[in-house]
C-alpha cells in the first residue's frame, strides 16, 4: 500500500514539474512560475528519494546500487499489471 | 540524451475492455499522424530553431511525444496488454492526431481498456465481448 501511495505521489509531482518545464520554456521570465517550479522540484525529489530507498531505482544509471545484485532489473516494469495502482 | 524512468506518466488500471477504443488509440501510435512521427519532426526542427525558447519547446515537446509512444508501444506488446490514451494534456476532450486535426467524436479524456494483441490481430478479452461505448 505504501508503495502505491509513494508511486502515486512521485508520479503526480513529476507531472507538475514537467508541465511547469513546458510552460517555462516559452515564458522563461515568469518569476511566479519559477518559484512554483522550484517548490515542485523539491517536493518531487523528497518523495522520489523515499520511493527509491524502499522500492529500488527509478533510473538506471544515476542511483548507487545497494546490495550484490543490480536492482534495476528487478521488480515489476511499468507495462506490467502489478506495477500500477 | 534521454533518461528512462521506471514509472508511467499516468497510472493504468483497466476495468472494461473495449475493442473499439483500442482501434482508435492504435491509430495514434505510428504512421504520418501518429505521435512518433510528430516527435521526430519536432526533434528535427529544433536544430533549425533560432530563439532559445523555440529550441527548448521543440526539444521538450518532442521528448514528451516519445513518452506517449513508449507507453502505447510497450502496452501493445505481449499477451496481456493495456493501452493508455494520453491526449497530450488531460483537459482535451477530443482525440486529435499529432497534427492537431480532430476527427473523432468527443470521448472522455482518459480512457483505459485492454486488448490482446496476437501478432496482427486485436482480440478482446473474454470479460467483455460487446464493443460498448461506455468507458471506465
Amino acid at each position: 500500500m505504501q508503495r502505491d501511495t509513494l508511486l502515486k505521489q512521485v508520479t503526480a509531482l513529476d507531472f507538475v514539474t514537467v508541465d511547469l518545464n513546458l510552460y517555462l520554456d516559452t515564458h522563461p521570465n515568469d518569476q511566479l512560475a519559477i518559484e512554483e517550479y522550484n517548490k515542485a522540484v523539491d517536493e518531487a525529489e523528497a518523495v522520489r528519494r523515499e520511493y527509491e530507498r524502499l522500492y529500488g531505482p527509478l533510473c538506471s544509471f544515476q542511483t548507487p546500487n545497494d546490495g550484490d545484485t543490480f536492482a534495476w532489473v528487478d521488480g515489476p516494469w511499468p507495462w506490467e499489471q502489478e506495477f500500477n495502482y | 540524451m534521454w533518461i528512462y524512468e521506471k514509472k508511467l506518466q499516468y497510472p493504468v488500471k483497466i476495468k472494461t475492455p473495449n475493442a473499439a477504443t483500442a482501434k482508435v488509440i492504435i491509430t495514434q501510435y505510428g504512421g504520418p499522424d501518429g505521435e512518433l512521427g510528430a516527435s521526430i519532426r519536432y526533434l528535427s526542427q529544433r536544430f533549425a530553431a533560432i530563439t532559445p525558447e523555440s529550441k527548448a519547446i521543440l526539444n521538450d515537446v518532442g521528448i514528451s511525444g516519445r513518452k506517449m509512444t513508449t507507453v502505447k508501444k510497450l502496452y501493445c506488446k505481449g499477451h496481456g496488454l493495456y493501452i493508455w490514451q494520453f491526449l497530450s494534456y488531460p483537459a482535451l476532450l477530443w482525440i486529435n492526431n499529432a497534427n492537431g486535426t480532430s476527427n473523432q467524436p468527443p470521448i472522455a479524456s482518459c480512457i483505459a481498456f485492454s486488448a490482446s494483441l496476437d501478432e496482427n490481430r486485436l482480440l478482446v478479452w473474454p470479460a467483455s465481448r460487446s464493443a460498448s461505448s461506455s468507458l471506465q
